[in-house]
């Protein structure tokens, strides 16, 4: 049985024997592994950039109370990025999928059309998500625009819902059920978390504190941004966005507001963009 | 003569970009092949998600040849007086490349010109497609593109291979950055190597070994044989769903069909959740029981062979129970909460920026259906109040708030839910009927109450988007102003839906604030829709719709009505409505400035006069009351009736005669037949 961490590894593997820098999950939270500057900062500008990495993504809408066996409010992806795109990207992640143990001839693996688009990192690309009989595994894109500058090395990123990957090598119908260690399940991780974790973002949430830290993180980012001050100002960024999705969880954005928080964020993402390819010099 | 095959091998295409690129590839090569003269056969697209092919059958080995002439300078400035050459004709010479012994003199209209005659074509084949094949990529009209190597070449997504062959011969042209070759690939699971394709005619037959069934007509058929065959198997039912099925086959290079189902227990979820479920995201084909109900079977294609059924089947059906798990949560959450108690939260939810909330709108609505109530009989009020309080309620749930496949379901869920908390069925339909026509050609509203709501719902829908500063008159219609207009015009038409429209358009628009130019320019805009939609929906003629506006009435049921009676008389006898026409302008012309003043009989000197006016008298009444009691056709046939008699007035009486006294009175009896047919439309605003 291939376990939840042995999948990691065999991945880190794979991609470390084609090239990639193994990176770490960032330390702020994310709603996805682009937010990390290992993808964000260095899509942008010419020089190649070859990495993978596991990140641990929050999404609190997604909150379930642990009870629904597909629906986490975290989960794992597994990041790659290749720039410049190599002439057989979809042969280099179909033979990832290979490594893994999972035998693809015998499936119904297919990329169907699915363009992507990250509005508050102003970022957007044209690719598929890739199914396993059905199952969306993996999301496919060829980077066109970041931080809303267009790119001229346009970088392939591949996203892994590993949770999803894990659920169908192991057979299994739960997220909670995932053997993460031998004897080690997902659930004896994270069941209690994404209880409490549904609990905070439905109902507890300081909704005050919250709107309060956005409008002061705006502030900081903002002020350190037009200093030059690319990595703080950069992570009061990716604060923003994980506190616009607390609120929105809440349900205290209406429609009309939401626009508004999102170019916020935009705004001051491209900003950072902009601040990192100035520095990178081309 | 020899057979041309060009294949592209891409990384997967949009399904539905896939026939619109495979169209343009054909028009694009027949305008080549026709602009050069190459004669061939047939051109025969073929494509699947990872290719498009071109190919042409007995493709002539060089251009055809043909003879032009063509024109110089004037003979006159061609030659100086020693008769040498000028520069004028070295020129001319030089920049086509003759002799001077090619050229002669002609006359023509304009004189005597240095004439030459030209051969052009004989090129081959191979020289012409070598010029034009690395431009194709150019030629091709795209909506999104991208990047993917430093060639600069965009497509809709990578291309990875370029096959060409010209018989046997390999046409090594860059396309995209990519030399092409004479091989391909097989399926990418089944056969993914290299495949040499000696000539074009093996090129379908290669690929089916490899597990790849290029033409698409037969991929199409093929997945809708097995997909009846199954249902007759199970006794169940496939409603033909083209669209599914179109984007189905361009996700497959190989046609494997397999069935699976999910648990009876998601029955219980209203068919449309259940559906969206199995269709938006999965692609999944819906099937229902021979008694109709819905049943827990579905089919799917699956890029694979079918003896793969029981590895793939399972994991298929997992992925469609986690949809519906999800699905059932929302419902399940949902319905704690009585639909009446979430009006309140509707306050809350904006309806459009710097417009207010859903509230707000609702307020607005139950304004403008007071109006509608005014001149609609048979509306239930306390049924109608009671839905429009709680039409709009299904936002405030989670099924809709999901954000993804489930949030096109608003209105069906709104009834759903009213059904399931023990609501009147009548009720729950006139919930779902407002939000009906979604699309063009989408069902209507079943009941009077939901029409009502519906127009008021898109009549305040129209004025919020001028408000926020829409452009009426933008032909791409971003926001969709065009269609919910002909939404209206449906469901007056269809639902004869009684109403003033200025008036109500007024009410809407004061109700926003909306400043009246903004309103006139409304409802200019608005007049000319609803000639666009009868000439589009009815072939009605939009001068025939332009003379029934504003003429008597603002009733669009009413407009529409008189219109394609108006029409019909047209298509009956064109020559006696030109006629009526003709005369109902002439008496227009001749009435410009004309005061209206009564007409007196003393003054009558001729027979047709009196008789015209005698006519007219009877006649005039019984054309006011066929309008008013809604017979178009009576009316109009009333009105033919005059005809004879306005003829032979104009024959015989002339109007314009110097006493004064007789010229008033019969420009007056004139006014008279002139009013009476506008009391049906405005004829002179007929072209003829």
């Amino acid at each position: 049985m291939l376990t939840f961490q042995d999948l990691i590894l065999k991945l880190s593997r794979y991609y470390a024997d084609i090239g990639c820098v193994i990176g770490q999950p960032y330390n702020s939270e994310v709603g996805a592994g682009t937010f990390n500057p290992l993808t964000f900062l260095r899509s942008l500008g010419k020089k190649p950039w070859k990495v993978a990495y596991v990140e641990i993504t929050r999404r609190p809408k997604d909150s379930r109370y642990a009870e629904n066996p597909n629906r986490v409010q975290q989960y794992h992806q597994f990041q790659v990025i290749l720039k410049p795109p190599p002439e057989n990207p979809q042969e280099i992640y179909l033979n990832s999928l290979k490594y893994v143990g999972i035998d693809i001839e015998k499936h119904d693996v297919r990329f169907v059309e699915d363009d992507w688009e990250s509005p508050t990192l102003g970022a957007w690309g044209l690719g598929w998500e890739v199914w396993l009989d059905g199952l969306e595994i993996t999301q496919f894109t060829y980077f066109q625009q970041v931080g809303g500058i267009d790119l001229e090395v346009v970088p392939v990123e591949l996203t892994y819902g590993l949770e999803r990957i894990a659920m169908y090598i192991q057979n299994v119908d739960s997220i909670f059920d995932l053997q993460w260690a031998p004897g080690v399940t997902w659930g004896d991780i994270y069941r209690r978390f994404e209880y409490e974790y549904s609990v905070y973002n439905y109902e507890k949430s300081d909704v005050k504190l919250l709107t309060e830290l956005f409008r002061r993180f705006e502030k900081d980012a903002e002020s350190l941004l037009k200093e030059g001050i690319l990595y703080p100002g950069y992570d009061f960024v990716i604060k923003m966005s994980h506190i616009f999705n607390l609120l929105d969880a809440r349900g205290a954005i209406s429609a009309s507001e939401r626009q508004a928080y999102i170019l916020k964020v935009q705004r001051l993402a491209s900003l950072a963009a902009r601040i990192y390819l100035e520095a990178e010099g081309d | 003569m020899t057979d041309f095959l060009l294949e592209l091998g891409v990384e997967e295409l949009p399904p539905f970009e896939i026939y619109d690129i495979a169209h343009q590839m054909e028009m694009i090569f027949k305008e080549f092949l026709e602009e050069n003269r190459i004669p061939f056969e047939r051109i025969n697209i073929y494509f699947t998600p990872r290719r498009i092919a071109v190919l042409i059958t007995n493709l002539a080995d060089t251009q055809e040849t043909w003879e032009s002439e063509i024109v110089g300078p004037p003979a006159k400035i061609a030659f100086d007086a020693d008769g040498n050459p000028t520069k004028a004709l070295s020129g001319f010479l030089e920049s086509r490349g003759l002799k001077l012994e090619d050229v002669f003199i002609e006359e023509n209209r304009k004189g005597a010109y240095v004439k030459a005659r030209m051969k052009g074509g004989g090129k081959s084949s191979i020289e012409l497609l070598n010029a034009f094949l690395p431009g194709l990529l150019l030629k091709l009209k795209l909506t999104k593109s991208m990047r993917w190597n430093n060639s600069g070449a965009r497509f809709l997504r990578p291309i990875r291979w370029v096959l060409c062959l010209l018989g046997k011969e390999v046409l090594p042209v860059d396309i995209g950055g990519l030399k092409a070759g004479n091989t391909t690939y097989g399926h990418r699971l089944k056969g993914n190597e290299k495949i040499c394709v000696p000539e074009p005619r093996l090129y379908l037959k290669l690929l089916e070994e490899r597990y790849v069934v290029a033409d698409p007509v037969l991929r199409r058929e093929t997945i809708r044989n097995k997909l009846h065959g199954i249902c007759e198997e199970r006794q169940l039912v496939w409603e033909e769903d083209d669209e599914l099925l179109s984007e189905v086959v361009n996700l497959v290079e190989y046609p494997g069909v397999i069935a699976g189902s999910f648990p009876d227990k998601y029955l219980e979820l209203p068919d449309a959740v259940t559906i969206t479920a199995m269709k938006q995201h999965q692609r999944y084909f819906a099937l229902r029981r021979l008694n109709g109900e819905l049943s827990h079977y579905f089919i799917t294609a699956i890029d694979n062979t079918e003896d793969l059924e029981r590895e793939i089947g399972p994991n298929h059906e997992k992925v469609l129970r986690a949809r519906l798990e999800d699905a059932e949560f929302y419902m399940h959450e949902d319905l704690k909460v009585p639909l009446e108690s979430r009006v309140e939260e509707l306050k809350k939810v904006v309806f459009r920026e710097g417009i207010g909330s859903m509230f707000d709108k609702i307020e607005r609505m139950k304004l403008l259906c007071e109006e509608l109530r005014a001149t609609n009989c048979n509306i239930r009020a306390d049924l109608l109040y009671k839905a429009l309080y709680l039409c709009k309620v299904d936002l405030t749930t989670l099924m809709i708030k999901d954000g993804k496949e489930f949030t096109k379901l608003e209105g069906i869920i709104g009834m759903e839910y009213a059904l399931r908390q023990g609501k009147d069925e009548e009720l729950a339909r006139i919930i779902y009927d407002h939000v009906l026509p979604r699309f063009p050609g989408d069902e209507l509203p079943l009941t009077q109450e939901g029409a009502l709501i519906s127009i008021s719902d898109k009549i305040d829908n129209l004025f919020a988007f001028l408000k926020s500063g829409a452009q009426l008159s933008t032909s791409s219609d971003p926001f969709g102003l065009r269609r919910t207009l002909y939404a209206i015009f449906e469901i007056v038409k269809v639902k004869k839906i009684r109403f003033d429209f200025v008036k109500l358009a007024k009410k809407a628009a004061e109700l926003l604030e909306v400043e009246i130019e903004d309103f006139n320019e409304f409802m200019e805009w608005a007049w000319k829709r609803l000639e666009n939609y009868l000439e589009e929906k009815e072939g009605i003629r939009y001068d025939i719709v332009d003379s029934v506006i504003g003429a008597r009435t603002n009733d669009l049921w009413e407009i529409i009505e008189r219109a394609r009676v108006l029409h019909q008389f047209y298509i009956e006898n064109q020559k006696e409505f030109e006629e009526v026409v003709v005369g109902q302008k002439r008496a227009h012309n001749i009435l410009q400035g004309v005061e209206p003043q009564a007409v007196s009989e003393e003054l009558f000197e001729k027979d047709e006069e009196r008789e015209l006016h005698r006519v007219l008298n009877i006649t005039e009444p019984m054309v006011r009351e066929a309008l008013e009691r809604e017979e178009y056709q009576k009316a109009l046939k009333y009105l033919r009736s005059l005809k004879p008699y306005i003829d032979r007035f104009f024959d015989m009486v002339f109007v314009m005669v110097d006493d004064l006294k007789l010229r008033a009175n019969r420009l007056a009896l004139l006014y008279e037949v002139r009013e009476c047919f506008r009391l049906y439309c405005d004829f002179s605003k007929i072209v003829v």
